[in-house]
């Protein structure tokens, strides 16, 4: 009698539990349900070429993504380009070379730096990025004031924003990916006398390279969905096409510019759409990433935004 | 002669090696040290600044002030939904579900943290149709914060060893009883760990709200409610409408509050190092 009473309460717990699975996964379902109902009169107008029509013009009601994609793939690129460079050599390093306490200090403040808000990392860019990047190339301006290079808004400030909010990613994946390879071939290769260089050059960059590609592919898809530090920064104009230096906008900082005000309603469906192009995107990229990487921590640079 | 030369040729190499990670690991630490410093001059002197002057330490105080609370109101109504369910999702996933059904919530939960945050308010803007309220932000943040607490809760849970679960219902033990007397205690530090690190993320997260507030909203329905990140947000995206003094001010206290609950995090899981 009591047992069965006992195993009646299990069950009920369990039902319960998996009413909250489907919850969170029915939440998921809807909120993609959502962007699709929501970008439907755009789908409906444009079809797939909404992909590759290369303006976004409100007063003419012309809407395409190809601005957007090109700002997003370039700024992402910019910023995959620095921190996959600087990442993986910090890996590298807080896990080969120099005194353990010394290391331990560093980790912790890369780990700070995965904490720090995009709105607060927006205050950064504008008080330091863009004043450098003005300095920088303010010649190129010749004087004339509004000019759009020289001002230091635009895709570059974007992708280095962008690039130092990626790093703790990598650094953090790409760390876990050398801890986890074998240990022992390491340490022959330095009893067999080899360089630190030699060692990680033959003993420990075989094991982690799908690590590494994991950590960028998760860097990308981070580096996708940011919005707000970026539409600081970006200068917010949508062409597809103008150099580095050039205002541009991204997937994520076009709707963080543009959903603030009202907007006729097929331009909030096409910024749905938008929208949903960018899940599509960044769910691959984060996808891809996953997929590479095999153990799991703990750790702030494995959370996905 | 080609010996010597080969083996100094392997150390500069060598030598060549270290200073390049060297390097590039001070370039990594340079951002944070660079963005700790400019914030925490300029908000120091704007605190001092509001502060120090009897005229503008009201106003400045009671701005602060109503952000403050209404983001501690936000991210305290958030948690209590997210993190009960998302735990709850994650007991599942890493006590009862079965090997294939583990994976299969596993690889949902991925796909579903992939979500960039700033369409989950554009979701539910579209599902309130566009009433714009703590309510909404408060939703947006949970459906954003969901199925991340799931993924690291279940992944904290899932590293209880076996060992003690079957030792536990060996015992007659039942599961409910295994779960709360065993499995929850022995991942307790850790759970509470990751989950203050998705509290601190939360905290400065402004992307959900942004589109709630400001889509179809007017100006005087968004003052109503303006949480410490959207109202830097909004203040830099207008340009020096505001007083730039309050934006590092709120800057400073934001950055403040966030790394003091990671420094709790990693105080509550220090001994795990």
């Amino acid at each position: 009698m009591r047992q069965v009473s006992a195993r009646g309460w299990n069950g009920l717990f369990a039902g319960v539990l998996a009413a909250c699975v489907l919850v969170v996964i029915g939440a998921g379902i809807l909120a993609l349900a959502t962007l699709i109902v929501a970008s439907a009169p755009s789908i409906r107008e444009f079809g797939i070429s909404f992909l590759w029509i290369p303006a976004w013009n409100p007063l003419h009601r012309q809407y395409g993504a190809l601005p957007f994609l090109y700002g997003s793939f370039l700024t992402a690129g910019i910023a995959v380009l620095l921190a996959g460079v600087i990442g993986v050599t910090t890996a590298v390093a807080l896990t080969q070379i120099g005194v353990r306490w010394l290391r331990s200090v560093l980790s912790l403040l890369l780990e700070v730096l995965a904490v720090i808000p995009s709105v607060v990392y927006g205050v950064w860019a504008l008080l330091v990025i863009v004043p450098i990047i003005a300095r920088l190339t303010d010649h190129q301006a010749g004087g004339s004031v509004g000019a759009f290079t020289g001002s230091g808004f635009g895709m570059l400030a974007g992708g280095v924003v962008l690039g130092v909010m990626v790093m703790p990613t990598v650094v953090a994946v790409t760390r876990e990916a050398i801890a986890s390879a074998p240990k022992d071939i390491a340490e022959a290769a330095m009893a067999l006398g080899a360089t630190r260089q030699e060692t990680v050059a033959l003993a420990v960059m075989p094991f982690v390279r799908k690590g590494i590609l994991g950590s960028l592919y998760l860097g990308l898809a981070r580096a996708f969905g940011e919005a707000v530090a970026v539409s600081l920064v970006i200068g917010n104009q949508p062409r597809s096409g103008g150099g580095l230096l050039g205002r541009a906008s991204t997937l994520a900082s076009m709707l963080a510019h543009t959903l603030s005000g009202t907007v006729p309603p097929l331009q909030t469906a096409a910024l749905y759409e938008l929208g949903l192009v960018l899940f599509l995107i960044a769910a691959v990229f984060y996808g891809l990433g996953r997929s590479y990487i095999a153990r799991e921590a703990i750790s702030l640079g494995f959370l996905p935004w | 002669m080609t010996r010597v030369s080969y083996k100094t040729g392997r150390k500069l190499k060598n030598a060549l090696f270290v200073s390049i990670l060297s390097l590039m690991t001070s370039l990594a630490v340079l951002p944070l040290l660079s963005l700790l410093w400019s914030i925490g001059v300029q908000g120091v002197a704007a605190l001092v600044g509001l502060f120090g002057a009897p005229l503008s330490r009201g106003a400045a105080s009671a701005v602060l002030a109503s952000a403050l609370v209404q983001s501690l109101i936000t991210a305290a109504a958030s948690v209590a939904i997210a993190m009960p369910l998302g735990v709850a999702a994650a007991i599942y996933s890493s006590q009862y579900a079965g090997l294939r059904a583990g994976r299969t919530i596993r690889f949902i939960m991925d796909i579903l943290s992939g979500l960039p945050s700033i369409l989950s308010g554009m979701v539910v803007f579209v599902l309130l149709s566009g009433v714009s309220s703590m309510l909404a932000g408060v939703l947006a943040l949970v459906l954003y914060m969901l199925p991340v607490v799931v993924r690291m809760a279940d992944q904290v849970l899932v590293a209880v060893p076996v060992a003690y679960i079957e030792g536990s219902l060996a015992l007659g033990a039942s599961r409910i009883q295994t779960i709360f007397a065993v499995v929850l205690p022995t991942a307790g530090k850790n759970l509470v760990t990751a989950l203050l690190f998705v509290v601190a993320r939360m905290v400065g997260e402004t992307a959900p709200l942004l589109v709630i507030l400001d889509g179809g909203a007017t100006f005087q329905g968004k003052a109503g409610f303006q949480p410490l990140p959207l109202r830097l947000y909004s203040a830099l995206a207008q340009g020096g409408s505001v007083s730039h003094q309050i934006v590092y001010a709120e800057a400073l206290i934001l950055l403040a509050i966030i790394v003091a609950v990671y420094g709790l995090a990693r105080w509550v899981g220090r001994s795990d190092r």
